[in-house]
């Protein structure tokens, strides 16, 4: 795991409820990430449970998140959860961080997801190369994800290949 | 009319001026897909998606995926499924492909470019599409306007623009190989190596090889048109801390064609059959540099230098090419955006002769020089947006010539949106149109007289052929899932280039006399096309998506191959999350002009995906028919068509 060696670069970044455009479009990546994640059955009590996307306070525009609730993912309802800046995201399906996390946060983070099976989504520079799950990086104006494949795999959640063609996979076999 | 157009212009202005830009209606980014959100400008101060999809024309983008999906293994089969584009395969290295009228094999309407550089050739402004290749796995999207497009790309595209864009280096690190056979001897092969270059720098290489074997032809002898070819490139993106990013690409390809055609004597028969082999090969570079001055504010160079040489018994042509553009974007207050940009071309070519072709001169210089500018204007906040520019071109053939258009989009809301324009655009002509004389048939002599030769003959005088273009639009997205386009045009073109019958005179080859009856080269052709074309795209579930279209297309021009009436739908079905099924099928109908028949045509690709890492595909094609006339041959080249068999093809394909 290259997990310490990364750490570090959760600099402060610009906030992203400064620009509503990029923050509904990040907005509409995570959600288009849970309409092609497949979770362990143990992570849903029915077939209509709801898919919970967490965010912490102050991290994404919350009338871009408002473009999502209640949405449906097959027979799922999406849940929009804004948690505290450290509680648990053991309930979450997905969870949306950005660059704001001390180092142990994440790495804290990091661990729970790999057991409770949670979808982890960051912004944070080279965030997939560190151990998280799809990174969304900046290029040239637009948006594109990086996956980091042995890391999804080892959660337990599982990204259709439609996904998977889009993404740059990173670290697939190494890492 | 002017004067009510011109004071429509000062009414929307005066309106825009006076009422406060509102704010802009919160765009349902959830709607669209992973893709549509890869392609949106995140940074940039637009009040809407920045897409190509959302600009006032008629625009039809084939994605990576769908380009795989669809099974193709080569541009032209990708763009089948474009619709309003009219696809026909001759032999099997050659193809006759249009946009909205005037197909043939020498069409001359369509500007193609790959990744900015221009690909169609100035012998007969059309397209050699057996050249055209690249490692499709690393295309990123082919985006295809039809209608003119002359106010930004210049002369030539007049009928639409296919823009191929592969993709960044930064995408394609890793290895990737591929493999695959078929039926009639096809064999596929292959490999790209990608990854870092220093900190900020990526590259990628690749080298790709087939062989098709020969169709059957439809003079009901076995066909020529066997073809081999390797191709090898690399591509370097870097972006450096300051902010300029550069970019260098180039490739080399070497092809072997067979094909069968009748060619023109003047001993009895008066025609013979011939089989023969032409070698074609091509290198290229292409280099570009872009800075980004400001937010919104950007300037960007590029230069690229092509030679590609022919030879085959008809012809034997060197050709060289190079080509210099710069571009400044830039947004001026929060409504216009600018784009301005300077250009020039040099080329050369030396060509063969021989009985039935010769140039004169034999090897000629061309180059142009142009300048454009074209600014879009937001109005109400971003709901209307109109784009006018125009491009000044001055060629070494026809000297100045000035292809202004103007559009408008009207967002009527975020599900709505309509859009129009009026446009000019030219194709200049061509080397052949200039300097050719080929004797395309010989008549046997007349009870004792002479034999006749009909040959076209170029002329150096002839004019550019001008179109006014009239298009309309209306895009419907009816539900999440549900989507309509629809777009109509109606094309007027003027000076268009034909050919009237000269004074026959008497000359000799080699000793033999004989009647030369020219047909002179002129500007005497009009025609009126009009048309429309409608796409569905449907998506019912997560893991099925539908596309339909329907295309209608009317033209009182007699000369060209167009079908009248095409329809085409796919489905993309991901079975399970390993296995996908897709289908396309399709209906083209008939061409008048030369008799080849109306076909339904139908193709399945199944893909097994195990593990991420490796994908097994197989590909049925033209299911439907065990041998099918596509297009017969032109009369100018001799060519005889070959026909489409049902085929099979199987691959491999592993990325680690």
């Amino acid at each position: 795991m290259l997990l310490s060696a990364g750490l570090s670069i959760t600099a402060a970044r610009a906030d992203p409820a400064d620009d509503p455009k990029e923050a509904a479009v990040k907005v509409a990546f995570v959600y288009n990430f849970a309409k092609f994640a497949v979770w362990p059955e143990g992570r849903f009590r029915s077939a209509t449970d709801p898919v919970v996307l967490c965010t912490q306070r102050g991290d994404l525009d919350r009338s871009a998140l408002r473009t999502i609730d209640g949405r449906r993912i097959g027979d799922r309802p999406v849940r929009i959860e804004i948690i505290d800046p450290g509680a648990a995201v053991d309930a979450c399906h997905i969870f949306f961080a950005s660059g704001f996390m001390s180092d142990a946060a994440l790495r804290d983070v990091l661990a729970l997801a790999q057991r409770r099976a949670v979808l982890l989504v960051s912004d944070i520079p080279g965030f997939a190369g560190i151990g998280g799950h799809i990174g969304l990086v900046e290029d040239r104006k637009r948006l594109r994800f990086q996956v980091n494949l042995r890391a999804t795999t080892r959660a337990g959640v599982k990204l259709s290949s439609q996904l998977l063609q889009l993404a740059e996979v990173i670290d697939a076999v190494r890492n | 009319m002017q004067r009510h157009w011109a004071a429509m212009a000062v009414a929307a202005w005066g309106i825009a001026t006076a009422v406060p830009t509102c704010p802009a209606v919160a765009q349902d980014y959830a709607d669209l897909t992973l893709e549509q959100l890869m392609n949106i400008e995140i940074t940039s101060a637009a009040k809407r998606p920045e897409s190509i999809e959302n600009t006032p024309a008629a625009v039809f983008v084939l994605t990576n995926e769908d380009i795989r999906r669809m099974g193709a293994r080569s541009i032209p089969e990708a763009l089948r499924m474009v619709p309003g584009l009219n696809v026909a395969q001759i032999t099997s290295s050659s193809w006759s492909i249009s946009a909205r009228g005037f197909n043939g094999r020498f069409a001359n309407k369509l500007l193609v470019l790959i990744d900015g550089r221009s690909v169609y050739t100035p012998l007969f402004s059309g397209v050699y599409w057996d050249r055209q290749d690249t490692l499709l796995q690393d295309v990123e999207r082919i985006e295809v306007i039809r209608g003119p497009g002359a106010a930004l790309w210049g002369a030539n595209a007049v009928n639409g623009v296919i823009n191929v864009i592969t993709k960044n280096a930064r995408a394609t690190h890793g290895t990737f190989l591929s493999a695959g056979a078929g039926s009639d001897d096809e064999i596929r092969g292959a490999a790209r190596y990608g990854g870092s270059l220093g900190e900020n720098g990526h590259y990628r290489v690749y080298g790709k090889a087939f062989n098709e074997g020969s169709r059957p032809g439809s003079d009901g002898v076995g066909g020529a048109d066997d073809w081999r070819s390797a191709n090898a490139g690399f591509r370097i993106d870097l972006d450096d801390p300051t902010g300029d990013t550069w970019h260098f690409q180039g490739g080399s390809f070497s092809s072997v064609l067979g094909d069968g055609y009748v060619g023109p004597t003047l001993t009895a028969p008066y025609t013979e059959r011939l089989e023969v082999d032409g070698d074609v090969s091509g290198n290229y570079m292409l280099g570009s540099w872009s800075r980004e001055l400001a937010a919104g504010n950007q300037i960007e160079l590029r230069a690229y230098y092509q030679r590609e040489s022919f030879d085959d018994p008809r012809v034997d042509e060197a050709r060289d090419m190079v080509d210099v553009e710069a571009l400044h974007r830039v947004a001026i207050g929060d409504r216009h955006r600018v784009v301005w940009g300077v250009g020039g071309r040099y080329g050369r070519d030396d060509l063969g002769e021989n009985f039935a072709v010769n140039f004169e001169p034999d090897s000629d210089e061309l180059y142009l020089v142009n300048a454009f500018a074209q600014d879009t204007v937001q109005f109400f906040g971003g709901d209307v947006e109109v784009t006018a520019g125009t491009k000044f071109e001055y060629n070494s053939y026809t000297g100045l010539e000035i292809q202004p258009s103007i559009r408008g989009i009207w967002h009527l809301d975020d599900r709505n949106s309509v859009w129009t324009s009026v446009s000019r655009a030219v194709r200049t002509p061509s080397r052949a149109e200039n300097d050719l004389d080929i004797a395309a048939i010989v008549l046997p002599p007349a009870a004792g007289g002479l034999p006749s030769a009909i040959r076209f003959v170029g002329d150096p005088s002839v004019r550019s052929e001008e179109l006014l273009a009239l298009e309309a639009g209306y895009r419907w997205q009816a539900l999440h899932s549900l989507s309509f386009d629809i777009s109509g045009f109606y094309n007027l073109y003027d000076r268009l280039v034909s050919s009237t019958a000269g004074t026959p005179f008497v000359t000799t080859s080699n000793g033999t006399p004989y009647v030369v009856v020219p047909l002179n080269t002129a500007n005497d052709g009009e025609a009126d096309v009009y048309g429309f074309e409608l796409v569905g795209n449907w998506q019912p579930s997560d893991s099925l998506r539908l596309q339909g279209w329907y295309s209608f297309l009317q033209t009182d021009y007699a000369l060209s191959a167009d079908s009248n009436h095409q329809v085409a739908v796919r489905s993309l079905f991901n079975l399970t999350p390993t296995v996908t099924l897709d289908a396309t099928a399709r209906y083209v109908s008939e061409v008048d002009i030369n008799d080849t028949d109306g076909y339904a045509e139908l193709g399945i690709r199944l893909a097994w995906r195990p593990v991420p890492n490796l994908e097994l595909a197989i590909v049925g094609q033209n299911l439907l028919h065990s041998e099918r006339l596509e297009l017969k041959g032109d009369a100018l080249a001799g060519t005889i068509s070959t026909e489409a068999e049902r085929s099979v093809f199987g691959s491999v394909t592993l990325k680690f």
